[in-house]
């Protein structure tokens, strides 16, 4: 299930929240949060659903022998952090590698073609970052299954993060106090998000789908047009996801670290992977980087440490070289940015970092988005001009043209202004009405746009 | 209950979601075209603000247009088909797939007649600018197959001898499909395309009249997609004939009605706004459909086609003793089998085959439908 469809937004959210707040006990409460977010998987898998709830099961079961048997800990850790790769890797790598290896080796093996379950990358790296803090100590196993079912499943986070640890909610399974303030700002939170997705990813998907269904022939003009849209897709498409994961945690007592802070203003690379999906960039850090020695190593391995730290991240969404080459990219400019460039950056003036930020964006997300080494030089060329300017015509004639005052809102939306001018209004004491007010506005619009239209699937759960 | 069967499948939870969807409140009569007068507004305004561009065609939406053809006319098209260069690789195969056919039964005469688009239809017409022809497809594909295509297999495209204007308003206004004066245009452009190899198909039928279904206004597909969109559509129109009596067999089985044209005769039809009277009174797409016809001179027929066969299906075959028209779409899926060319035209002894639809699948450029395989 979506968020952004009628099914969830009609009959699961309001029946959930009926049957959650109908139930005076934190035990009942957190067991219909499992049987809910349940239903919510097998509503999208109704098959894989059965993958998930071993995963449950065994991951609750691991965590308990990481913290019983204290002489085997490390072997129990380092075989179930194992296993759980394995499932990852045969669901989403196996055919990768099986291409691979026969192009290589000049083999012939049958390619599988396993169907990916929904949200096994996110629920997988929940399951492992889990393991490793109770390996730490640094959170305590769960032993009810219940509660552990429901820290894995929860449906606000199951399928499209942010990812969760554990140690975020640990206090909160428990002793969580909801209150009519966190469900207002729930409502309101998922609201954002859904008109971020519904009103501004699915128009700027559709801009992107359409012109990069063509050739880089089209030009310089039309393929700024092209990125730029898709820019603004998969940040509104995934930081919309969050905020109504976020929202939907706060009306159920529970508060989410934020996955995303403004990222399109970064002022360098660096920067930029502060700011974007931070709970993976956080999970990378913690559980990769730092165990290979961080930056207390010499240059030479910190470089190679950081190259495999990034070529990990990119393979982490998705099975295809055009990932991992994403993912070195931006090894390299923050090793650049470290090495070389970092310091004559900080001198330059805000715009001319903003400059290169965004384009150094822009160009990492024509490696994320085409699959073809030689499509991607064509359209890195046609950002540049080598196919000439291109012409307005062109964008009209493809339907999309009279689409950009959306890009205009997405300019604003992607920056702190909006928050910062419902700021200012509470000096005018009717905070409280706009809040409102803007959020019924995102909920009927988007709600008509869904009728309408009907929903397009976020890009994040294929990852 | 839905069955566990849908329910794995997907298709109970699809089928929820749309029912939630068309049955919302409000939608028909307030919310949805509220949602499109805004659109269309935002739209207009947006393109004014803007130098000039071709200011022939209004966004709706999803790349739904209303254009403007001649005076005043309207109608609703979809997004035309870009250029690919990688594309010219598709139809390389594609004609490369029809000359090898060719050249193993040498004795079957075969025809292939895509479809244009309307859309591609206005690119043709230049509605779209002159700037952007050079990355729309138009008419470019269906010229460039001539040139890739053995002379001996029959070639041309729907409407190709005649001008844009014509071309367009062989299609309804807001669907897809030919409406009937247009479908009998196109036929008796096949049937001059046909007849020379196959002489003893006789005359082409003549209409002795048109009737037009009353109360019927037909909004089709680009309507529904463009945001049921109804200021524009279309009277149901037919050709009264006196065609000879035909024997149809659907999946290889009598009895099955081909089409509700007697129920629209009668006034008993689906009133609803957006219902799809093309599929309703011509026919809904099947696998395969077998027609007889006993005092026919031609040989049989075989149609390899999609849904634009549907309304000239009794035409066409009244000229052929037997005709077989097949969806591949659906074919596997209604007949149980995968399609295997030599074995149908063995089977069968084929004597014509003609490859018509829409010109993405006829000359193989999008990929999207299975092909038969040899």
């Amino acid at each position: 299930m979506v968020f952004s469809s009628l099914t969830f937004l009609f009959f699961f959210l309001p029946g959930t929240l009926i049957a959650y707040y109908a139930w005076p006990s934190r035990w009942w409460r957190n067991t219909l949060l499992l049987f809910v977010s349940l239903l919510f998987y097998a509503w999208g898998e109704p098959v894989y659903v059965l993958l998930f709830l071993a995963s449950i099961i065994v991951n609750w079961g691991l965590a308990l022998v990481i913290a019983r048997r204290r002489s085997y800990k490390g072997w129990t850790l380092a075989a179930s952090v194992t296993l759980n790769l394995l499932g990852i890797g045969i669901f989403k790598y196996a055919g990768f590698i099986v291409e691979n290896v026969n192009h290589i080796l000049g083999t012939a093996w049958p390619i599988p073609h396993i169907a990916l379950p929904i949200g096994i990358s996110f629920y997988t790296f929940q399951a492992i970052s889990y393991l490793v803090d109770v390996y730490r100590d640094a959170v305590k196993a769960q032993r009810n299954p219940i509660f552990f079912g429901t820290y894995l499943a929860m449906f606000p986070q199951l399928i499209a993060g942010p990812i969760v640890r554990y140690e975020t909610i640990e206090d909160e399974m428990l002793g969580r106090r909801e209150n009519a303030e966190d469900i207002a700002t729930g409502l309101e939170r998922f609201c954002v998000g859904l008109g971020k997705k519904v009103l501004i990813a699915n128009t700027m998907g559709y801009i992107a789908d359409t012109l990069l269904a063509t050739a880089p022939t089209i030009g310089a003009l039309p393929t700024w047009f092209a990125f730029s849209a898709y820019a603004f897709q998969i940040y509104f498409d995934f930081s919309g996801y969050s905020d109504m994961a976020i929202g939907l945690g706060h009306m159920f007592g529970f508060h989410f670290l934020e996955n995303f802070n403004y990222p399109y203003t970064a002022k360098s690379v660096t920067d930029f992977w502060r700011r974007w999906h931070i709970s993976l960039s956080t999970f990378f850090r913690d559980y990769v980087y730092i165990p290979l020695g961080g930056s207390r190593v010499s240059t030479a391995r910190w470089t190679l440490n950081l190259l495999v730290v990034w070529g990990l991240t990119g393979l982490w969404h998705g099975a295809s070289w055009n990932f991992c080459l994403w993912g070195c990219y931006y090894g390299v400019l923050l090793i650049g940015e470290r090495l070389l460039w970092g310091r004559l950056l900080e001198r330059l003036g805000s715009f001319i970092q903003h400059l290169y930020t965004i384009l150094a964006f822009l160009i990492g997300w024509v490696f994320f988005r085409v699959d073809h080494c030689s499509t991607m030089a064509g359209w890195i060329a046609a950002l540049f001009g080598g196919y000439g300017l291109g012409d307005l015509a062109t964008l009209h004639a493809l339907g999309v043209l009279h689409l950009w005052p959306w890009l205009v809102v997405a300019v604003i939306a992607c920056t702190p202004w909006p928050q910062e001018m419902f700021r200012r209004l509470t000096a005018y004491r009717i905070e409280g009405a706009v809040h409102v007010s803007w959020a019924a506005f995102l909920l009927v619009w988007s709600t008509v746009a869904l009728v309408v239209g009907g929903f397009n699937p976020f890009i994040y759960f294929r990852f | 209950m839905p069955s566990p069967g849908r329910i794995v499948s997907g298709d109970f939870q699809h089928d929820f979601e749309s029912a939630a969807r068309g049955n919302f409140p409000l939608s028909q009569a307030t919310l949805i075209p509220l949602y499109r007068e805004l659109s269309a507004k935002v739209s207009h305004v947006s393109l004014l603000a803007l130098p000039a561009v071709p200011d022939t065609a209004d966004p709706l939406l999803k790349g739904y247009r209303l254009v403007r053809v001649g005076d005043g006319e309207r109608r609703i098209c979809g997004p035309p088909t870009v250029y690919l260069e990688a594309d010219r690789r598709k139809l390389m195969d594609r004609a490369s797939y029809y000359n090898d056919l060719h050249a193993a039964c040498p004795t079957v005469h075969f025809y292939v007649f895509p479809v244009l688009s309307a859309a591609d239809w206005c690119t043709v017409g230049g509605l779209y600018g002159d700037g952007s022809k050079k990355h729309l497809v138009g008419d470019r594909y269906a010229r460039e197959f001539r040139t890739l295509l053995d002379p001996a297999i029959g070639y041309a495209w729907a409407a190709e001898d005649c001008s844009f204007q014509e071309a367009i308003s062989c299609y309804y206004r807001t669907d897809h499909h030919w409406n009937f004066p247009g479908a009998y245009k196109v036929y008796r452009q096949l049937w001059r395309f046909l007849h020379p190899r196959s002489p003893q198909m006789g005359p082409p039928w003549e209409p002795k009249g048109w009737i037009e279904i009353p109360g019927v206004t037909f909004h089709g597909s680009s309507a529904l997609r463009a945001g049921r969109c109804d200021s524009v559509g279309d009277a149901i129109v037919d050709g009264d004939f006196d065609l000879p009596e035909v024997m149809t067999r659907i999946h290889g089985f009598e009895g099955i009605e081909r089409n509700a044209k007697r129920c629209y005769h009668t006034g008993d039809y689906d009133k609803a706004e957006f219902t799809n009277h093309y599929a309703v009174y011509f026919g809904k797409d099947y696998g395969l459909i077998e027609y007889t016809s006993d005092g026919a001179g031609g040989g049989n027929l075989a149609v390899i086609g999609d849904s634009f066969d549907n309304c000239i299906e009794p035409l066409l075959a009244s000229h052929f003793a037997h005709t077989w028209f097949v969806d591949l779409r659906l074919y596997a899926k209604d007949v149980g089998e995968e399609f295997d060319m030599d074995t149908f035209l063995r089977q069968h002894e084929i004597t014509d085959v003609l490859f018509l639809g829409t010109q993405s699948w006829v000359l193989g450029f999008h990929p999207m439908e299975p092909y038969p395989v040899r």
